[in-house]
């Protein structure tokens, strides 16, 4: 397992490199989005400002995330960035918002079934947190914009600036790999024997 | 006589001291777990959460952007009923004006929505927000408000109740417990090690209220003092640490802080039983008021002091 840091904008070949589990840090622009945001993001009439936008400063990556912010007299301010489940947000609707915005890092939180083959047809990665998220809020630079503000504070978009945000973990790599599946595997041989006592059928 | 204003103060530095620090049993927990845990990433996980907490504190901010539904458990002694400025009513009024306060000056996360249309008034203030609930205690002559921070993840993926069939027994209860445990835990679902908190019986809002309140407000470490109830609290535990699902489900010996178990005694049809996932993000903070205007923190809450038979 490596560390990287992948700095915007990320090639291909450098995707292609990560394997689940390789820890990363992360420089660029990104968006906060949660279920709400995603529902605005992908409208097709109502979504495509904020869309033209996000293109337009490069923004490639989204975070799961409903963030702690102080609204200051100028400029917001990131106090603390936590993941939300990435399941949370519906596979759907994040593979159409990658597939429109030509996404290449999705950090999140927990595994979303089916997300390591979009991932690996899409040349994206999927990444979740293993960090403290005060430090991760002190890594944003700057506040670019606040879209859809009516959400509320968390579920509005977020679209920041950051530099060396992280450590994140690789779940889901462009091979089709996902991190949580192999530690599912070993799961499953350590608990055998208590599952058997105990009658529990898997999902 | 206690003033409002004296109630507001107390609050409010009550709210920054949980938001900005963890009780002490969950903190030497998570640094005696990093100390032993094997596992790579589970070790990387409770790291970051010892980070979190001691850049949190340093810098008097919240340690988890997740500052959570805030709720307040008080303690009114008889003695205090006539000693409150302005009665219950008023107090109720400045606990919910705090919650608004505290939420622009800390900051705290707006978390309060109307569940259908979502609309958020960036206040944590709603109907039944703060969530506000009032017990009279006979003979004391005190205040007591516990003010408890409840993050969504144990509201979203980390709770589940169910009746069994009558004659299900203890092992039908450790398979509902086990099996919650794993499903919501599993491929990182919610933040784990939990605080895992079973309620065993009484009625369908009682079981609930009982698995919640085991979760939040008792100790790590601490044991239900009917000796068959703490045994089934230490064969859960038993159970949930032989699944290995470590830190944030991503493996490891550390699986939960502790199982907390409630019992009331339920209709014969019935066998109600429910989980709560307390996470790491423990925000409980207790004082004691009194009518000369005396404060004492308290290190726990006394709601869960049982009734003597």
């Amino acid at each position: 397992m490596k560390t990287v840091h992948l700095a915007s904008p990320v090639s291909d070949e450098v995707l292609r490199d990560l394997d689940a589990g390789d820890s990363v840090t992360i420089s660029g622009r990104l968006f906060t989005c949660r279920s709400l945001t995603y529902d605005r993001l992908i409208n097709p009439e109502g979504g495509e400002g904020v869309r033209k936008r996000l293109k337009e400063l490069g923004a490639e990556t989204v975070f799961h995330s409903g963030p702690l912010v102080k609204e200051g007299p100028e400029q917001a301010e990131m106090i603390a960035m936590v993941p939300m489940p990435s399941w949370l947000a519906g596979r759907e609707k994040i593979e159409k918002a990658v597939g429109l915005l030509g996404l290449k890092l999705i950090i999140g939180k927990g595994m979303l079934e089916g997300l390591e083959e979009f991932c690996k047809r899409a040349g994206c990665v999927h990444l979740v947190c293993a960090g403290n998220y005060n430090e991760y809020a002190a890594r944003v630079v700057r506040v670019i914009d606040c879209a859809w503000p009516e959400l509320g504070r968390p579920e509005a978009m977020w679209i920041v600036e950051v530099d060396g945000l992280g450590p994140l973990i690789v779940d889901a790599d462009t091979k089709g790999r996902s991190l949580y599946q192999d530690i599912d595997e070993g799961f499953k041989e350590d608990a055998a024997s208590l599952l058997e006592e105990l009658d529990i059928k898997l999902d | 006589m206690l003033s409002q204003q004296a109630v507001a103060r107390t609050v409010t530095a009550l709210w920054k001291s949980n938001q900005y620090d963890l009780p002490e049993d969950f903190k030497s927990f998570l640094q005696e777990q990093h100390d032993k845990e094997t596992s790579e990433f589970g070790k990387a996980h409770l790291k970051a959460n010892l980070d979190a907490v001691a850049t949190a504190s340093a810098r008097n901010m919240p340690f988890c952007a997740d500052t959570g539904l805030l709720t307040y458990y008080i303690g009114l002694g008889t003695g205090m009923i006539h000693e409150i400025e302005g009665g219950y009513r008023a107090l109720e009024r400045t606990l919910r004006e705090v919650s608004a306060e505290v939420t622009s000056d800390i900051p705290l996360r707006p978390n309060a929505v109307h569940p259908l249309t979502r609309h958020n008034p960036n206040t944590n203030q709603g109907p039944g927000c703060p969530d506000i609930k009032m017990r009279v205690v006979p003979d004391a002559d005190y205040l007591e408000i516990t003010n408890v921070a409840v993050g969504g993840g144990p509201e979203l993926v980390g709770s589940k109740f169910t009746v069994l069939p009558p004659t299900a027994g203890e092992k039908g209860v450790r398979k509902f417990v086990v099996e919650s445990t794993i499903n919501l835990v599993r491929l990182g679902a919610t933040c784990s090690p939990n605080l895992v908190g079973v309620g065993l019986g009484g009625t369908f809002e009682t079981c609930t209220r009982m698995a919640k309140e085991a979760a939040i407000l008792r100790p790590v470490g601490d044991r239900n003092p009917d000796s068959e109830l703490a045994r089934l609290e230490d064969q859960l535990m038993d159970d949930i640490l032989r699944l290995k699902l470590g830190p944030m489900g991503m493996g490891g010996a550390t699986s939960a802080f502790d199982v907390h178990l409630e019992m009331a005694y339920c209709h014969m049809a019935t066998l109600p039983v429910a989980v709560y996932l307390q996470c790491a993000a423990m925000r409980r903070t207790t004082v004691r008021m009194y009518a000369d205007g005396r404060v004492e923190s308290r290190p726990l809450s006394s709601w869960m002091e049982r009734e003597t038979p």
